[in-house]
């Protein structure tokens, strides 16, 4: 897991870069925080950060063979991540029709502002969607009986991938939005 | 997942185990709690935009974000238990954007955008201007003379010399007329 996750923080990297050199060359870029709800994606970060701690939480139970609470705090992660995706969802088309956002074009400034925005947080949130359905199965394997023993490597191993999601939000909820 | 060697193989009561949760989930609490402080933080300081310069504000936003991804990384991705090699693995990434990102910089000036890669036919352009001229009827011996006499302004070594002219002669037909390299740099974007 930790292999795949580097060459997948390579290719969040290679994004971000892209996205920094057209920003820094171009001169007309809008400040993000005018178009972007700084607000709602707080809290969308705040939501991200609670489902690792539930997260590591579930695992800690896990291990003190707790299967029932492991599957509760499973699940308690997979809906903060789904929330999560609601609010990306209803962002997305708030910018749509508010700020004449599409994937290729913007009403107010250069078009690659919209195409960078969306292609760094739409390839996140596939990676939430991703996260979601491996919780989800995860939950359903515990549910089944298979970690009753306490050997919960394997969910440690979905709670890296979860935890790398974390991450890399924490920074593009900086790059993107804050900066 | 070294850490998970107590939770099975070795007999352990229940008490003892609990004791553990309850260490590991206090620890994962306060880590909660900077995480939050430290967005709540940064989305404060970023409207504090009229007092703080934006060099301030950035470098906090920047830093804050670093030491959050670092505490994900560390405790909730239980990096502090791993081997080292997986360290190794988990910081790779970041050198490498990082080392991208330095060698990346001459291009994100807006001023003077490319340098090296176009400078250098802008530099060879006024010999053959004067080569177009006169070579395009004159005979070979009259080409290799005249790419020599540009030599020595050019520097160019001796061996290149011959090679040079026949390739970049239809180059030089097409180049710009102004003598200012930055004009064909301009043209170029």
């Amino acid at each position: 897991m930790w292999v795949f996750l580097m060459t997948d923080g390579l290719t969040f990297g290679g994004l971000l870069l892209a996205y920094g050199i057209l920003r820094v060359r171009n001169p007309d870029w809008p400040h993000p925080s005018d178009y972007l709800g700084i607000g709602l994606s707080a809290l969308a970060t705040f939501l991200l950060i609670c489902s690792s701690v539930s997260m590591v939480i579930a695992q800690a139970a896990g291990e003190a063979r707790k299967p029932r609470k492991m599957l509760n705090y499973l699940l308690l992660t997979a809906l903060g991540g789904a929330i999560f995706l609601g609010i990306q969802v209803y962002e997305y088309i708030h910018l749509f029709h508010a700020q004449g956002m599409s994937f290729s074009d913007f009403m107010h400034g250069p078009p690659q502002f919209s195409s960078t925005f969306f292609i760094v947080t739409g390839f996140h949130g596939a990676h939430v969607f991703s996260g979601v359905v491996y919780l989800l199965i995860m939950a359903l394997r515990t549910a089944a009986g298979k970690y009753d023993d306490g050997n919960v490597d394997s969910v440690e191993v979905a709670g890296l991938f979860w935890h790398f999601v974390d991450l890399v939000w924490i920074l593009v909820f900086t790059l993107i939005y804050l900066l | 997942m070294a850490h998970a060697s107590t939770s099975h193989g070795a007999v352990l009561d229940q008490a003892a185990l609990d004791q553990a949760e309850k260490a590991k989930v206090s620890k994962y609490i306060k880590i909660f709690w900077a995480l939050c402080i430290f967005t709540v933080a940064e989305v404060g300081i970023v409207f504090f935009e009229k007092v703080l310069s934006k060099l301030v504000i950035d470098s906090v936003v920047i830093l804050f974000t670093m030491l959050k991804a670092g505490f994900v990384g560390y405790y909730f991705m239980h990096l502090e238990y791993e081997k080292r090699w997986t360290k190794i693995v988990a910081v790779l990434p970041l050198l490498i954007v990082g080392f991208y990102a330095i060698f990346l910089m001459p291009d994100t000036v807006r001023e003077r955008p490319i340098s090296l890669y176009v400078a250098e036919p802008a530099r060879v352009y006024p010999v053959h201007e004067e080569a177009k001229s006169e070579t395009a009827a004159a005979p070979i011996e009259g080409q290799f003379f005249q790419v020599k006499a540009g030599e020595a302004s050019s520097g160019a070594p001796a061996g290149a010399a011959p090679v040079a002219a026949p390739v970049s002669a239809p180059a030089a037909g097409s180049a710009p007329t102004s003598d200012n390299p930055l004009d064909s740099v301009e043209a170029w974007r």
